[in-house]
């Protein structure tokens, strides 16, 4: 893994200036992305679970639940499991070192 | 690149742009194509299937994408959005905005290690929504270019992918660039969009994420979807008795698109044949004005969907409210049965929204519009010609139509800039052809 050299610092500073200039700060998206995401995690920890009941665990939408979900299996972090009634199981997939799904 | 000459420039690196591209560069002229996201390909690589035969989409997309990514004749910009085109004494010039990536082409490999890296996420625009992208990221997986591109909206500038990139490739110094390119000749693919979900405020999809846009339920049918599966988008649960209503988006004076979008009836049945694979036990059903199978092999793939038990109900969908359990009720008046009016519950609906225009004529090639909005195609034998000398029109730039349509028109727009060109190598002046200048028919 590189290191970040000052010309990279610089370019990563005068981006964040810029950005801020224009009016846009995702932080306050990044917080709220990271926050719903352990959320989802922390209910998943005790086992594979659908939509609804970590929508009801977590106190997120089920909309929002299922986006995560997305995410995740595309990054190799949960994966589908079994289903209950209409609704597929989930859990989560032991972060390995090697993965891409490592974040 | 300010001032680069080609023969031809291709707006537009949908399937259309692809094909006219390919036709052209064949014939040895020297093609820009130039596409505004990030990833050539257009909305025929998002698709599952094809209509009426069902064949995988990406499987006919993907190698045409290829054969022009790699064309000696072609050279491919992405990101890239055409602001102007003029055609004045004899010269075309294109004006273009070369959106930054924060990566260099040059030198990313795609291995996607700075997507690996990257911590946010946010809705993927490929997955219409329903996917997650990293805020840098290869567009989707058979993506050409197969270059990483970072989203600006959404990227924390925290540098995790600086330090993943194995050659040093990303640039936050990377800056907007404008470009003028000269060209003998154009041809513009540019498209179509769907109006927006929300526009028929009866329908209430704003107030249900269980009311879809067909490119969504593309995404859900297509074999490396957001979900791996077909699964409704407010709770994960597997539908069981999904809707269609055609006509939501088009033959609608009340939203200002009083034309035919042309091909939702096709995709619609096509989507309900594919969902019935999918879903075996579940009810389907298609509320529609009426059925335009116009096309070779049409009505037969129309009539299987009836024989498979698809369920075809001549009705207008009046409303529809969201109800308990995140389901729907349709308020529809059934025409055969006298204009009875019924409520119909389903789980999951899908509205056919109507096909508009995404390059505006009048702004960027200073003629006007179609009735439409579309381009116009003033010369009724010359239908790819756009009345602008040199340039050409095909596919859904000239009105909505199905990719069969779209293919054989991107190749008789190809055929009409190759022989202006050729006319104006001949020492001919194709810009006077009798029939374009002192005949013109009006449509």
């Amino acid at each position: 893994m590189a290191k970040l050299t000052d010309d990279h610092k610089a370019a990563l500073k005068r981006f964040r200036d810029q950005r801020k200039e224009g009016g846009v700060d995702p932080a306050e998206y990044a917080k709220q992305f990271r926050r719903e995401r352990l959320a989802i995690e922390a209910a998943l920890k005790n086992g594979p679970a659908t939509v609804p009941v970590i929508a009801s665990a977590t106190g997120l939408s089920g909309k929002q639940v299922l986006w995560h979900l997305a995410g995740m299996r595309k990054y190799g972090l949960a994966r589908e499991v079994g289903q209950d009634g209409d609704y597929p199981r989930y859990e989560l997939v032991a972060a390995d070192k090697d993965t891409h799904g490592k974040n | 690149m300010q001032g680069a000459n080609f023969d031809v420039v291709v707006v537009g690196g949908g399937i259309s742009g692809i094909q006219a591209a390919l036709d052209l560069a064949d014939q040895d002229h020297k093609v820009l194509l130039v596409e505004r996201a990030a990833s050539i390909g257009g909305k025929m690589i998002s698709l599952s299937k094809t209509f009426p035969t069902l064949d995988c989409s990406s499987c006919i997309t993907t190698p045409k994408m290829s054969a022009a990514f790699h064309h000696r004749n072609i050279q491919v910009w992405t990101s890239t959005e055409v602001e102007r085109v003029e055609s004045r004494d004899g010269v075309r010039k294109v004006h273009l905005r070369k959106h930054p990536t924060y990566v260099d082409n040059s030198l990313c490999i795609g291995c996607r290690l700075c997507e690996y890296a990257c911590p946010v996420e946010y809705p993927d625009p490929f997955e219409e929504g329903l996917g997650a992208q990293r805020a840098i990221a290869v567009p989707f997986t058979n993506a050409l270019p197969q270059k990483a591109v970072l989203n600006p909206r959404y990227c924390i500038a925290c540098g995790a992918c600086i330090k993943a990139c194995p050659t040093d490739a990303v640039r936050f110094d990377q800056e907007e660039e404008r470009l003028t390119v000269e060209a003998g000749a154009v041809v513009l693919t540019t498209g179509f969009v769907l109006n927006a979900l929300e526009l028929k405020r009866e329908y209430n999809a704003a107030r249900s994420a269980n009311i879809i846009s067909p490119l969504q339920l593309e995404r859900l049918l297509a074999p490396h979807g957001p979900y791996g599966r077909v699964l409704r988008p407010s709770d994960g649960k597997v539908p069981g008795n999904v809707a269609f209503v055609l006509c939501a988006g088009s033959r609608d004076q009340s939203i200002g698109v009083p034309y035919c979008s042309r091909f939702c009836c096709m995709y619609s049945i096509k989507q309900a044949m594919l969902l019935s694979g999918a879903l075996p036990t579940a009810e389907l059903t298609i509320y529609y004005m009426d059925i335009r199978a116009f096309g070779k092999g049409h009505e037969q793939f129309y009539q299987n969907a009836k024989a498979m038990g698809i369920q075809f109900v001549k009705a207008k969908v009046a409303s529809i409210e969201p109800v308990t359990g995140d389901d729907l009720s349709l308020r529809v008046e059934l025409e055969e049965e006298g204009g009875r009016v019924a409520e119909r519950r389903h789980d999951l609906v899908v509205l056919a929204q109507g096909a508009i225009p995404v390059f505006e004529p009048s702004k960027a090639l200073n003629t006007p519009a179609a009735e439409d909005g579309f381009l116009r195609q003033p010369d009724p034998v010359r239908i790819t010609w756009t009345g602008v000398e040199g340039v050409f029109a095909a596919g859904c730039a000239l009105g909505p139509k199905d990719i069969v349509d779209s293919i054989v028109e991107a190749g008789a727009a190809a055929m009409e800039a190759s022989r202006f060109l050729a006319l104006r190598a001949a020492g001919g002046s194709p810009g006077k052809e009798p029939d374009q200048l002192t005949n013109p028919i009006e449509t």
